[in-house]
């Protein structure tokens, strides 16, 4: 049961970072960009629902929303080929400010989203 | 390839890299490892992937479900968030040490994915082009 509602999170959740990925692009975001976009907004909903689990919340939540859903909406294996082909390309500035701003939005929201259910 | 196909690609490839990412949680019991080892093979694996799609004229479907889906599901970026968060408790240097072992050899594998499929299928070039610009 539990590895159905993974799954079922999965698939929405990677379905949601395409569509959000080519709706930002469309209008004229880079592939960094559409990113951090996911992996921002994703760490929020994570810290949400995390939160809210660290409660009393219905069993089924946490592997649908956080364990799927988050898991599958954001990503890391992208993230780091786009800091790494940066980086080898000469374009360092860029390559740290990716990583920095991944980094500190992620964890600032899902903080922000653990405070606020927790 | 009609965009539904590409849809259903994105969806089953996250679900199955998920489902064995949860597996491998179990059993990492929750323990970040878990988190770590997902995210150092997949972004290593992102690395080869790109090079490999760089230099063949893939299946339509090879792209959403390998790239998007697969290596998207297996991946987290919200879990190293919330790794991140469980560690503040724990004192900093068990915090930093995750994070720059994430950061740093998780980079570091994409890297060596990169130059090792550059090797394999002679592509440099093209592949910076394909994660500056395209979907994965």
């Amino acid at each position: 049961m539990t590895a159905l509602l993974v799954a079922l999170g999965a698939a929405l959740g990677a379905l949601s970072r395409h569509l959000v990925a080519t709706a930002l692009s469309r209008r004229g975001a880079t592939a960094a960009g559409g990113v951090l976009a996911v992996n921002a907004t994703g760490s929020l909903l994570l810290g949400l629902v995390a939160g809210h689990a660290s409660g009393a919340a219905p069993s089924w939540l946490l592997p649908l929303v956080g364990v799927g859903f988050c898991g599958a909406y954001t990503t890391f294996a992208t993230h780091a080929v786009e800091v790494a082909s940066a980086a080898r390309t000469g374009r360092t500035r860029h390559a740290l400010a990716d990583l920095a701003l991944n980094l500190v939005l992620g964890i600032a929201l899902l903080s922000l989203g653990w405070t606020i259910t927790a | 390839m009609s965009e539904g196909g590409a849809l259903a690609a994105v969806a089953a490839g996250g679900a199955v890299g998920s489902l064995g990412r949860w597996g491998l949680a179990s059993l990492a019991s929750g323990a970040v490892w878990g988190t770590l080892l997902v995210n150092l093979s997949g972004a290593f694996a992102m690395g080869l992937l790109v090079t490999w799609l760089a230099r063949r004229v893939p299946h339509p479907l090879a792209r959403p479900f390998l790239a998007v889906g697969l290596l998207g599901g297996w991946t987290t970026y919200s879990g190293v968030a919330l790794d991140a968060h469980g560690l503040v408790g724990d004192g900093l240097l068990g915090l930093l040490g995750y994070l720059v072992t994430t950061l740093g050899v998780g980079v570091g594998a994409a890297l060596l994915g990169l130059v090792i499929g550059d090797r394999l299928w002679h592509s440099n070039a093209v592949a910076d082009e394909i994660v500056a610009e395209g979907e994965l």
